[in-house]
């Protein structure tokens, strides 16, 4: 049974939610709070499997609530939150960096379509991450601070299991970087942006698997803090260095090559694959097209195993594999599966990806 | 995997829905205040983002809630004010407005959404434009004209229809909130201390029987029995003093949570004020003093409207503009204060302005234009101001001018046995006060007998009881008068009045038990069998009943009867005091009315039937059009109440026939059925029906106000 805490300051939403989650028969609501105090009173106290989250909330909103439960008694959160407005999602992603795994939408009530929908997913999520082992935050960390490995340096790090590890020997410098991510990626991409120069020397392309609606938020708050410029991609627009380009919500973003030799961004809407879409696997091995050798390919956290299969194609083509390494991903998912395929080039830690990719570009 | 499956969604989607009604509720009103308070304070960054939070809750409820027009209204509202929160900026004028227009929206769609209707859309532009017009809900509820009586035949007779399934909280009514409060619902607390009330009458009339027992039985019995009785008898009067004592401690408990602070009614005026100032471009701030003060709820409730016209009158007809008072030597910004005290058994609420004082001049002058004699006294003149349709101004603004305001004020303090007055001093301000009882629901009242049965009349009232010499009484233009000090006071039988048909037999003696009454400045004397005693009584309200407009509830008595409780104000204002005066000779009886009731459904007619009967009515049954003309051919009745869905004849074919036959064919046809589509109305209406009731919207109330607007009440005494 796993035992849930629904921090929501409306009651009507929060009847919602409890509604959602009590249905299933693997869940079951043992508390709900009204106020951030009380989440973290709550969570303490009843050590709850894991935390539904409001943003806003009063005495302390969700993000507050979060950074001190990740503190004093860390355990699963998602975040709970309206995406229409930038201001709210950048709380929430500000919330990730403070430990909470991930945010969704706040769900619709049954006289709308989308109920049956949004319910399930809401389901699945619980369940899926109500298991995943989280990390005890100290005062004033992100991310980057929380893993061991120091904070210059390359670190090759040996894996053990299957798979070979390429050492990098005379490759040329990359001028595509293309980058997936799912669970924990926001708060990764984030303080990785935060440190790559202005003078980066290749574009950057990601794909972050992220709910519907929230990603022209999730640019502009990567875009804060960063030298670099964040955008969600547009349909044909040349990929230039110095700027990140964002998988917009429901398209695949590939990479081409157009006539004139310039690299172009290309927006469609075929079919999801598997259930993504946009599908980090379309971006690498249309980047292996595009760019053969000078693809540097980056696989982050998050669950499943989408872009494996397009890693593979970069690897085919001579092009580099970066996995994110075990300790330092929220969810040692994607960078796995890759690891298992015997594609990946080098194993890195966040705190190291930022010198690395401006190593190899 | 499972969720709610579709038969558990609907009580999902209704409790969802009832929850957003009252949280709507909750924050609309802190929004009016969080505006009100930014308008004193437009930088305060943490009221602006109290107001984000209000629209950011409400917008995620309204989502769960699947209210998509509030959802998109609050975050149009959450755009506009965006850019005012980044740049940490003051709210504009225009912004506080659109807040206070958004909460307007929000009351609407509470509102809407409790009658089972749909919350209407709302775009920003167009509540801009609703502010602009001055036109605020506070004016609209304002400026409502009264219902009037319908007497010709109705287009369409739209009671309340409850089209979607009705939305009633499933959970208890009492709900337990986070903190060591309780909410109750106000239903719950009025049929508690309606229970209360009749415990302590069954706890008094127990209190003879320790007596009766010991007394009145042991002199029958033997010894042995004679010794057990007494034991019994002297247990129980033990219990029975305690069990009396008790309840009235817990009478006196309930007693309080009925009451609430005088804060409560007071709640919209600073609303009110400002919607009023901005509307006739004045300046004005509002004190009130007294919030603390507590008042039964039921009357606090009645002087919320009241309070807002007199708020409005201040500013409007009172405070002079900016410039006329910083001339005077005034602040250019009003103070209109509204003041609450107890005194006694009252409660005095005077609200009074720093303005120029009532123009007397003006009124004087409206009064030469309407060719009517001005009274001598400027007090007499003042209180001219609460006669309904008197203003002194001619021009109608949104705001005042229509004469209606201060009546408003003049009838509720009238009902309640208040009374209203006006003072001020030239240049320097004005003061009204209303004073009415602390408590309604509990009343001192003076029992008389009216031969027969037990009535109330509410202290308030009641100025005096007398006996009086017959010959004290004459007649003046056809009616009854007694002569007191200065005026001639109109004089019936109260028995009379009420339709008791065995009024004669009361007066006999060469002395008239006489209760003088007064409402404000009406006076009524009414003779009763006697006065019996004045005691506190508690009042229940009555669905329905014989006596129709002059009761005002009901009280059980100690004694197990029931008195009813009289409306006095109705009774002086009613156009039949001055008719039927004392007359002793037996009042004649006219038969009572007579009405078919046709319903193929055995539940129906039976129901419809009964509620018939017990209102007085003679009542025949038949059980489909064809059984119910044979009757109307055989009989002759008032009026028909049909069902439209029969065998071998509907509604509507009986309803033609009727009208086609000339012996019949005036008689009021009530169509009642479960036909509720518009067109099948006017089919109905085509058909020839008089009124079309559906079952859904079916209540006794309904049926038997349609009924009593077709051809009145049962039975009614001819003088």
């Amino acid at each position: 049974m796993i035992r849930v805490l629904v921090a929501e300051d409306s009651p009507t939403a929060r009847a919602l939610l409890v509604a959602m989650l009590d249905a299933d028969p693997e869940i079951e609501v043992i508390a709900q709070a009204s106020t951030g105090l009380e989440a973290v009173e709550m969570a303490e106290r009843l050590e709850p499997d894991l935390i539904t989250m409001d943003v806003h909330m009063p005495e302390l909103d969700g993000l507050q609530a979060t950074e001190r439960i990740m503190l004093r008694s860390p355990r699963p959160i998602i975040i709970v939150s309206s995406q229409a407005r930038d201001a709210d999602v950048s709380l929430s992603l500000d919330a990730t960096r403070a430990g909470a795994l991930l945010v969704l939408p706040k769900p619709e009530g049954p006289g709308s379509g989308h109920f049956d929908s949004d319910q399930r997913q809401l389901v699945a999520m619980v369940k899926a991450l109500s298991h995943v082992k989280v990390v005890r935050r100290w005062r004033g960390s992100g991310a980057i601070a929380n893993t061991p490995a120091g904070k210059t340096g390359i670190t090759h790090r040996r894996q053990s299991g299957t798979g070979v590890i390429r050492k990098s020997s005379g490759r040329p410098l990359a001028t595509l970087v293309a980058i997936a991510a799912s669970t924990g990626g926001p708060a990764a991409l984030k303080d990785v942006l935060a440190v790559l120069p202005t003078d980066f020397a290749a574009p950057i392309l990601i794909v972050q698997h992220i709910a519907k609606g929230f990603v022209d938020g999730l640019a502009k708050w990567l875009g804060t803090d960063s030298s670099l410029r964040v955008t969600v991609a547009t349909d044909g627009e040349t990929p230039m260095p110095g700027f990140v380009y964002v998988a917009p919500d429901g398209f695949h973003m590939e990479v081409r090559r157009a006539r004139s030799d310039s690299l172009r961004i290309a927006l469609t809407s075929t079919p999801p694959v598997g259930t993504f879409r946009p599908s980090a696997s379309r971006l690498f091995s249309s980047a292996a097209t595009a760019a053969g050798d000078r693809t540097l390919a980056v696989i982050l956290t998050g669950m499943g195993d989408d872009g494996v299969a397009g890693l593979l194609e970069v690897h085919r083509n001579h092009g580099q594999v970066l996995a994110q390494d075990e300790a330092s991903s929220v969810i040692y998912g994607m960078p796995r599966e890759a690891m298992r395929a015997g594609i990946v080039d080098e194993v890195v830690s966040l705190q190291s990806l930022p010198d690395r990719l401006v190593e190899l570009t | 995997m499972t969720g709610p499956g579709r038969s558990s969604r609907e009580p999902l989607a209704a409790r969802l829905l009832a929850a957003f009604i009252d949280e709507i509720g909750e924050h609309q009103r802190a929004l009016v205040a969080e505006a009100l308070a930014l308008e004193r304070e437009p930088g305060n960054a943490d009221r602006q983002a109290s107001v984000f939070r209000i629209m950011h809750t409400i917008k995620g409820a309204a989502r769960a809630a699947s209210v998509p027009s509030i959802e998109a209204l609050c975050h149009a509202v959450e755009g506009e004010l965006a850019l005012a929160r980044k740049a940490g900026a003051a709210l504009t004028s225009q912004q506080i407005s659109l807040l206070l227009a958004t909460a307007d929206a929000f009351a609407d769609a509470a509102a809407e959404l409790r009658a089972g209707r749909a919350a209407p859309e709302e775009s920003v532009a167009a509540l801009l434009h609703r502010m602009s017009g001055a036109k605020t809900a506070a004016a609209r509820h304002a400026a409502k004209p009264q219902e009037p009586a319908v007497v010709a035949k109705p287009e369409f007779v739209e009671k309340r229809e409850v089209a979607a399934p009705v939305v009633e909280a499933e959970e208890a009514s009492v709900a337990v909130l986070h903190d060591d409060h309780v909410r109750i619902g106000s239903e719950q607390l009025e049929s508690l201390f309606s229970a209360v009330g009749e415990l302590l009458g069954l706890a008094t009339r127990m209190e003879d029987y320790p007596q009766m027992l010991t007394r009145d039985h042991a002199a029958s019995a033997d010894g042995l029995s004679r010794a057990a009785l007494g034991m019994i008898g002297r247990r129980m009067g033990g219990d029975v003093y305690a069990l009396r004592t008790l309840s009235s401690r817990l009478l006196e408990s309930v007693r309080l949570l009925q009451q609430s602070p005088f804060s409560e009614a007071v709640e919209m005026l600073p609303r009110t004020l400002r919607d009023a100032a901005v509307s006739v471009g004045k300046s004005a701030r509002l004190v009130i003093d007294g919030a603390e003060v507590e008042a039964e709820r039921g009357v606090l409730e009645m002087l919320r409207v009241p309070l807002m016209h007199l708020v409005r009158n201040a500013v409007d007809h009172g405070l002079e503009s900016a410039e006329e008072r910083v001339a005077a030597g005034k602040d250019a910004e009003g103070i209109v204060r509204v003041a609450a005290a107890i005194r006694g058994d009252r409660l005095r609420v005077t609200v009074s302005d720093d303005g120029k004082g009532v123009d007397v001049a003006a009124i004087r002058r409206r009064l030469v234009e309407q060719n009517r004699p001005a009274p001598e006294s400027d007090s007499e003149i003042a209180r001219l101001m609460f006669e309904e349709g008197f203003s002194s101004r001619n021009d109608v603004n949104a705001i005042s001018g229509r004469g209606v305001g201060l009546a408003i004020v003049h009838d509720a303090a009238e009902q309640v046995g208040g009374s209203v007055d006006v003072t001020w001093k030239k240049g320097k301000g004005t003061a009204i006060t209303m004073e009415v009882p602390v408590s309604v629901a509990i009343t001192r009242a003076l029992l008389v007998d009216v031969g027969g049965y037990q009535a109330a009349l509410p202290s308030a009232f009641v100025d005096r009881i007398e006996r009086i010499p017959k010959d004290r009484v004459r007649t003046m233009n056809g009616a009854s008068v007694i002569d007191d000090g200065s005026a001639p006071v109109p004089l019936v039988s109260l028995a009379a009045r009420l339709g008791e048909p065995f009024a004669a037999d009361i007066i006999d003696s060469a002395t008239l038990v006489v209760v003088w009454l007064s409402a404000l400045s009406r006076r009524l004397a009414v003779v009763v069998r006697d006065a019996v005693d004045e005691r506190e009584l508690v009042l229940r309200p009555v669905a329905f009943g014989g006596g129709g407009d002059l009761v005002a509830g009901a009280a059980l008595l100690p004694d197990g009867n029931v008195a009813i409780v009289l409306d006095v104000p109705g009774l002086i204002a009613d156009k039949r005091s001055g008719e039927s005066g004392v007359s002793f000779k037996s009042a004649e009886l006219e038969r009572p009315r007579r009405i078919l009731v046709i319903d193929d459904s055995i539940t129906t007619r039976t129901l419809e039937a009964s509620v018939l009967t017990a209102a007085g009515y003679d009542v025949a049954t038949a059980v489909d059009g064809m059984d119910g003309w044979r009757l109307m051919q055989e009989g002759d009745f008032d009026l028909v109440v049909s069902d439209v869905q029969m065998p071998r004849m509907d509604g509507l074919e009986l309803c033609r026939k009727i009208r086609s036959t000339p012996s019949v064919a005036s008689t009021p046809v009530i169509l009642v059925t479960s036909l509720d589509k518009p067109e099948e109305k006017l089919e109905g209406l085509e058909a020839g029906a008089d009124a079309y009731i559906t079952k859904s919207s079916f209540d006794q109330e309904t049926l038997l106000g349609t009924i009593r607007q077709l051809i009145g009440r049962a039975v009614n005494v001819k003088p």
